[in-house]
């Protein structure tokens, strides 16, 4: 209904040509829309991206990104990768402070790391430090003692971390909102309040001045900051879930910045050509799976044909969202894409691997369901594949889409022969993406096991050589999408936004990451 | 009067606990849960949450944590809302919807009672025609088109008021009339035919062969006798206004409480369904208790007991 409604509205707007001018804008003052309302500003429990949004601008961590995503210095100065990459050992720069003055200390990160691992705490994305040593034994109950996990302050300024194995994208980790540090003394005086305005401490570029639950949160410049001074005087994010709604406050200058998620898709073909649209790729990627287990997808004759008869660079015409086809899994724009990986669309090579599995012309194919969550992007696609392998194999696939909690449980329980799912990168490594479909994964859905590609993905983590490394992640990717075939990659995802003129300095980047402390607005 | 307050008291409570009762099992019996994400996290993850929210209790254990809470007005914690009690939520929230709903509800009944009268008395007329036909779009607009209509026409042609937001009473004005129009819509029509049937009584007969003027006529016994049905619709509907609506809180990007009816279920955040849901309950009780007492008024015949 609300989709009508956008629909509504933009073809109202466009044919009006209403893009006033009625507001000035403030300098210095910026306004984001944030779609929606933080679930929480305790960084030990954030899991969305709302809150990552608000809590990059609100905090650091020992690491943070350079526009090219590459880990660069942040709370720690300097770090040093002993024992062959099983001890890292961080040095906080001198003279930080808390937004209340208090100076940063080594132990506010053993605190938060021990929080975040600690089995009462509930972190869903405790499993970030997995590989700390004993920190999954600490997050399921086998080791009580918190202390026994491999963090310590050597000194108020030094930060010693033991792994489990020697991960290269270590220094990545760190740059996620769970692993930064956290007062004790505040959490212990206020546990179900400290994150809000009234209590919470913070020592990024900006602080939490306001905040009005589901309407708007509003931060303010930290004075106490360490870095350079931030450029904006404050932030209000306004949490505007309906996307045509918040394209009519950009309209109305209203708003000055309108992120990914935010931009209405139907709206997209019309802003194409505005100097305040852009689009740019994100380090996501949008997949059909098979159950292997389930025929006739068991056969991998049928899913390499199923795959061959895919004509991905229709993709982007149906969805107007700027998608960018692909055929490997790992996406474009990350270490480890190799766009050579996979099956092009070749409808005779297709027909050809159907007969072989016993189908010629399609005859006698097995009943086929496409599944997928209630979406109106995720139909299209669903309908657009049925067309391809209705038309080029001549088999009859019927489509059943499922409420969205309702398919994860699906998914969980009885997995369909073929389903549609994504990923987004949590960190821009490709273990992140290529670690999902590993026979002990719980996002593996698809049935498929491979002792060869557990240990292909296993040894990738650790190996320091860029070009080994590379081959590593090729040789698993031909196993996953090319010879064993336990998924079809579709797209990699786009991400478009809308920016005023006087945004200026924004960085965009291809994980979605809002870092707002060099952002101006000011007259262009 | 003691025991008719007694008696509506009991039931009222009765009703909310078959209402919260049907809709925390309901709510259990649907596939999904609250912590079934895109991203599966490893399994001790996901058994430590369910043991911070009890749900790894069986259903019977749960409820009665449920009632325990609900016994000291409390609703939990909400499972989506990391740290914040329902009650909180609602706190936040309802009175925005309310204040929506109440002049949403205002102009919904004096321009709906209004319009049905006018129509009535000036019946087949130039005005009665208006009135049907204005009745009908209102009943027949959805309320997404309309808000959209409105926010096209006032806000980007006119430039008279904001298009969205919740920054003082200019921004109150569209959402109201978007919240309103369908309510107000339904009252004309209702009242128009309340007011023809009341028109055809003897005593209305009656009394203009007395001589009482035409004022004295609709005023004192047209226009009182008439209202039953309507303020029979009026309970319910308050209930229904100042608890919030989906879609045009979602318009117009009013922090109100109407979007939990459809976010909290989607979410599985099975407290803050049961919060809603108990609110509206409790409302629906309160509203029809309020219409008991009209009726009285209204209807001298009658009884609370």
């Amino acid at each position: 209904m609300t989709k009508s409604y956008g629909r509504f509205l933009l073809l109202g707007l466009l044919l009006c040509g209403c893009l006033s001018r009625s507001q000035p804008f403030t300098p210095g003052v910026l306004r984001f829309n944030l779609l929606t309302e933080p679930p929480t500003l305790d960084w030990s429990l954030a899991a969305d991206s709302a809150s990552i949004w608000v809590l990059n601008n609100l905090m650091e961590g020992l690491t943070s990104y350079d526009r090219g995503l590459n880990p660069i210095p942040a709370l720690a100065e300097r770090w040093e990768i002993l024992e062959g990459g099983l001890r890292y050992r961080f040095h906080l720069r001198p003279g930080i402070l808390w937004s209340d003055g208090v100076p940063l200390r080594a132990r506010d990160f053993v605190y938060s790391w021990r929080r975040l691992v600690d089995p009462r705490t509930a972190a869903q994305y405790a499993y970030f430090l997995y590989d700390v040593k004993n920190a999954r034994a600490i997050n399921s109950g086998e080791i009580r003692d918190l202390e026994q996990l491999g963090v310590r302050a050597l000194d108020d300024l030094t930060l010693e971390v033991e792994l489990e194995k020697p991960i290269v994208f270590f220094p990545s980790i760190t740059t996620f909102i769970v692993t930064f540090p956290l007062r004790r003394e505040i959490i212990e005086r206020w546990p179900e309040s400290w994150s809000e305005p009234e209590h919470i401490v913070t020592l990024g570029p900006y602080r939490l001045q306001e905040w009005h639950h589901e309407y708007k949160l509003v931060l303010e410049r930290n004075s106490t900051y360490y870095g350079p001074r931030p450029s904006l005087d404050r932030i209000v994010f306004y949490m505007i879930t309906e996307a045509s709604s918040a394209l009519t406050l950009y309209e109305t200058n209203s708003l000055d910045f309108l992120p990914q998620g935010s931009v209405p898709s139907v709206a997209i073909p019309f802003l194409r050509g505005s100097p305040e649209f852009k689009s740019f790729p994100y380090l996501g990627s949008y997949y059909y799976g098979f159950n292997v287990k389930k025929p006739p997808v068991d056969n991998a004759l049928v899913r390499r044909a199923l795959c061959l008869a895919v004509d991905r660079s229709k993709i982007p015409e149906i969805l107007k969202g700027g998608q960018i086809p692909c055929s490997s899994w790992i996406p474009q724009g990350m270490f480890g894409h190799n766009p050579g990986i996979g099956f092009r669309f070749d409808p005779e090579r297709a027909r050809q691997f159907l007969a072989e599995a016993g189908y010629p012309g399609g005859r006698g194919f097995p009943r086929l369901t496409i599944a997928f969550n209630t979406d109106e992007g995720h139909k299209l696609v669903a309908q657009f594949i049925q067309q391809q392998w209705r038309e080029h194999l001549g088999i009859p696939v019927e489509l059943n889409n499922m409420e969205w909690k309702v398919y994860l449980k699906e998914l969980e329980q009885d997995p369909p022969q073929v389903f549609r799912m994504g990923w987004i990168a949590d960190y821009p490594d490709p273990d992140n993406f290529m670690a999902i479909f590993t026979s002990s994964s719980g996002n593996n859905h698809t049935g498929w096991k491979s002792r060869e590609y557990d240990e292909l993905i296993a040894r990738a983590a650790v190996e320091p050589d860029r070009e080994k490394r590379q081959a590593l992640y090729d040789q698993a990717q031909r196993r996953l999408g090319e010879t064993e075939i336990a998924i079809l990659p579709l797209y990699t995802y786009a991400q478009n936004t809308l920016h005023k003129p006087w945004v200026q300095n924004y960085p965009f980047n291809a994980m979605d990451l809002v870092y707002l402390r060099d952002v101006r607005v000011e007259a262009p | 009067m003691i025991r008719f307050l007694v008696v509506r008291l009991l039931s009222g409570a009765l009703v909310v606990w078959v209402v919260a009762t049907l809709t925390f099992f309901i709510m259990h019996a649907v596939p999904g849960g609250p912590f079934d994400t895109e991203k599966k996290f490893p399994p001790e993850i996901k058994r430590n949450i369910e043991a911070k929210y009890h749900l790894d209790q069986p259903v019977s254990i749960q409820y009665a944590y449920y009632l325990r809470d609900l016994a000291h007005l409390r609703f939990g914690p909400s499972f989506k809302y990391i740290n914040r009690q329902v009650q909180d939520i609602l706190l936040d929230t309802f009175p925005v919807s309310l204040v929506l709903g109440f002049w949403a509800l205002c102009w919904a009944v004096a321009v709906g009672v209004s319009a049905g009268v006018v129509s009535a008395l000036w019946r087949d007329r130039a005005l009665d025609r208006i009135s049907i036909f204005a009745a009908t779009l209102g009943i027949s607009i959805p309320n997404f088109v309309l808000g959209a209509l409105l926010i096209l026409i006032l806000s980007h042609r006119l430039k008279l008021l904001p298009p969205a937001l919740w920054e003082g009473w200019r921004y109150l004005i569209l959402p109201a009339l978007t919240l309103g129009a369908g309510p107000a819509a339904y009252l004309a029509r209702l009242t128009r035919s309340s007011v023809l049937e009341v028109l055809e009584k003897d005593y209305v007969r009656t009394a203009r062969a007395k001589g009482l003027s035409g004022f004295t006529v609709i005023g004192k016994h047209v226009l009182k006798n008439s209202l039953g049905p309507v303020v029979t619709v009026i309970g319910p509907l308050t209930a229904m206004l100042v608890t919030g609506s989906f879609i045009v809180e979602k318009i117009f990007s009013v922090p109100g409480m109407g979007k939990y009816f459809i976010t909290a279920v989607t979410n599985r955040d099975y407290p803050l369904v049961m919060g809603v849901t108990i609110v509206y309950a409790v409302l629906i009780v309160l509203m029809n208790f309020i219409v008991d007492l009209v009726y009285t008024w209204l209807d001298p015949r009658v009884r609370l007991d």
